[in-house]
């Protein structure tokens, strides 16, 4: 990186976090703080929706994911619009109605105390494990290539985001993020622009994406019903909606996005923002890891993205083997490149037959290629079992510090570290008001002043990204950054979703069977998790219908006329 | 819910507008099977 790319992303990162500090300066109100500003629109709760969803990871790991394996991952976000409508129709109203600042206050007036704080502790333990990935995730590969100290880099990561989410609370996360996002979206587009540009001159973007089809990389929509896969239409559908509809409809870092404003109508739309532009956006980000997978048909990449590791083969005794893989490797490259250029020759003149053999003849060394790489990764293993051998999340980023042009690195890089500080500030925000509003106000301070509770606010902030540094200075690296994040809210999702859609449907149900039901839930789901191998989207239906069935039959057994008793809120409803 | 808070930009309704949403969820799914078809 030059002066200019430094100049650029510290411009960036620093002119956002003293916007942030700006807009709340004068700000003393803990409503404010907790709820937002009133006058928020719903342009920015939409923006604020998606960057919080949007994480660095999305940025890092999602093209390498279609470098890897193609556009499947697309069918993740098919149960979006979906799960967004429900939350519009049903969550929302209640959550205006009722007032609350945290989704969780909704389950103490519905139930009872102990099922508020079990949402609320789920909540903190997914969302407090997540916040420290958040941080950890851009800092461990930036530093990886770009030579920086990864503590520095994770306090990089962390400490602007600290800062202006702790000053400037609900409002200050709402505002900051609506130029994240425009930054996110800048950037990517010029990325996926100077991929293109890349591209050898008589390779069009009809004929990339040719080459991409024929290699398999464009399998955007897949009807198979095998539930190994992890992603298909059904599974994307359906896990992906009871997914969907968990995070958005009763997990805090995004209901205090859209309760931020005041207004039903604003949230709503903001939500629906997000149901419109969520999934051409990710299929867009998958696309561009796709062309950039065919930028390095034609461009040799590196026989493994991620460099620290290979340097650490290269000085290990297996250092000869590496080198016979490296002229393995260059030799099949050469093969493909060749074949590559007989293909697009025969796409251009539209000549079936040629197009398929010359396909063939592409697939042959790519074959070869997959099976170099499947021996280095058990030669990195033969190493240090320790090694990570993924390097899908190393992609994007090798390609943007190699081939892109002084100052746009910066930009890019400072897309990454936007939206790792917006996905940040979200959640450091929704740790802070879960633990004042549904631990410290009513078990420890009840009568506790205003601004006692404004600067409690402020020190919890503060005190969870102390803690989500601190993970992210400890942690290890797991296999895939984005599917790790995913799995960990997978794993808890559906037990809470099942609670609040026993809260909203079942209204003969009480606090005790949903409290048991859930616990049981939980259980059931770590033990799959641990025990099988089905794809991680179902544990949101399974922990889901597993709330939902024990606690109405309990409810109709073993707890029928139980004595807890029927919650003002139920009655009103 | 009624009130004020029922006027819809563009869309009149919530109902309209819930409509809406799945239409271009319908619209967008068919370009993305389009192009992992025509590609092929």
């Amino acid at each position: 990186m030059s002066g200019l790319d430094y100049a650029v992303l510290f411009g960036t990162l620093l002119a956002i976090a003293l916007y942030g500090w700006w807009m709340t300066r004068a700000d003393r109100d803990l409503e404010h703080y907790l709820r937002g500003d009133s006058s928020i629109r719903w342009g920015t709760i939409g923006l604020s929706v998606m960057a919080t969803q949007a994480s660095a990871i999305t940025f890092l790991s999602t093209p390498g994911q279609a470098y890897e394996s193609g556009m499947g991952f697309v069918q993740n976000y098919f149960g979006v619009p979906f799960a967004l409508i429900v939350v519009c129709a049903v969550f929302i109203p209640i959550y205006h109605r009722l007032k609350v600042v945290t989704a969780y206050e909704y389950l103490g007036q519905r139930f009872d105390q102990k099922t508020r704080l079990l949402g609320a502790f789920l909540f903190l333990l997914q969302r407090g494990l997540a916040a420290g990935i958040t941080i950890y995730a851009p800092a461990i590969i930036l530093s990886a290539l770009l030579g920086w100290n990864l503590r520095l880099t994770i306090l990089l990561a962390g400490l602007f985001v600290v800062i202006y989410t702790t000053a400037g609370g609900t409002t200050a996360v709402s505002h900051t993020q609506k130029w994240q996002m425009a930054i996110i979206l800048v950037g990517m587009a010029i990325a996926f622009g100077m991929v293109l540009h890349r591209l050898p001159s008589n390779v069009s973007f009809l004929e990339a994406l040719s080459v991409a089809g024929k290699m398999g990389k464009l399998n955007a929509v897949d009807f198979s019903l095998d539930p190994q896969r992890r992603y298909t239409v059904w599974s994307g559908l359906l896990g992906g909606f009871f997914l969907a509809l968990s995070y958005f409809g009763t997990d805090q870092s995004q209901v205090q996005r859209y309760l931020a404003g005041g207004s039903l109508t604003a949230g709503r739309l903001g939500l629906l923002f997000n149901a419109v532009f969520k999934l051409p956006m990710q299929f867009f980000i998958l696309l561009t890891g796709v062309m950039v997978f065919v930028f390095f048909q034609f461009q040799q990449p590196p026989l493994f993205f991620n460099q620290p590791v290979i340097e650490r083969v290269a000085q290990s005794q297996e250092a000869g083997k590496l080198r016979a893989l490296q002229s393995r490797y260059d030799q099949a490259f050469a093969e493909k490149r060749t074949a590559l250029h007989a293909l697009t020759t025969a796409i251009d003149a539209g000549a079936e037959p040629a197009i398929k053999v010359a396909t063939a003849a592409v697939l042959k060394p790519q074959e070869e290629i997959d099976g170099i790489r499947s021996e280095l990764k058990k030669t990195i293993k033969a190493v240090d079992p320790k090694m990570e051998t993924n390097d899908s999340d190393y992609v994007f980023i090798s390609f943007v510090l190699h081939y892109l042009p002084h100052g746009l690195i910066g930009l890019l890089i400072a897309v990454i570290f936007c939206a790792g500080m917006s996905s940040s500030a979200s959640e450091l925000n929704a740790l802070g008001s879960t633990t004042v509003v549904d631990f410290y106000r009513p078990l420890l301070h009840p009568q506790a002043s205003e601004a006692h509770q404004l600067f409690v606010s402020k020190l919890l902030t503060a005190a969870w990204g102390c803690v989500a540094i601190s993970f992210a200075l400890f942690a290890n690296l797991v296999e895939n950054l984005i599917q790790a994040i995913n799995i960990l809210g997978s794993i808890f999702y559906g037990s809470i979703l099942g609670i609040f859609l026993v809260a909203f449907f079942f209204r003969f149900v009480r606090g005790t069977a949903v409290f048991v039901a859930a616990l049981i839930s939980q259980a059931l789901v770590l033990s799959l998790f641990y025990g099988t191998e089905i794809g991680y989207l179902w544990y949101n239906v399974i922990g889901c219908f597993t709330v939902l069935i024990l606690a109405s039959a309990l409810q109709k057994t073993i707890l029928r006329g139980n004595g807890d008793s029927i919650r003002p809120t139920e009655a009103a409803s | 819910m009624k009130g004020p808070n029922d006027a819809v930009p563009l869309f009149g309704t919530w109902r309209n507008a819930y409509l809406a949403i799945v239409v271009i969820f319908l619209l967008e799914v068919s370009l993305f099977y389009f192009v992992s078809r025509y590609f092929l």
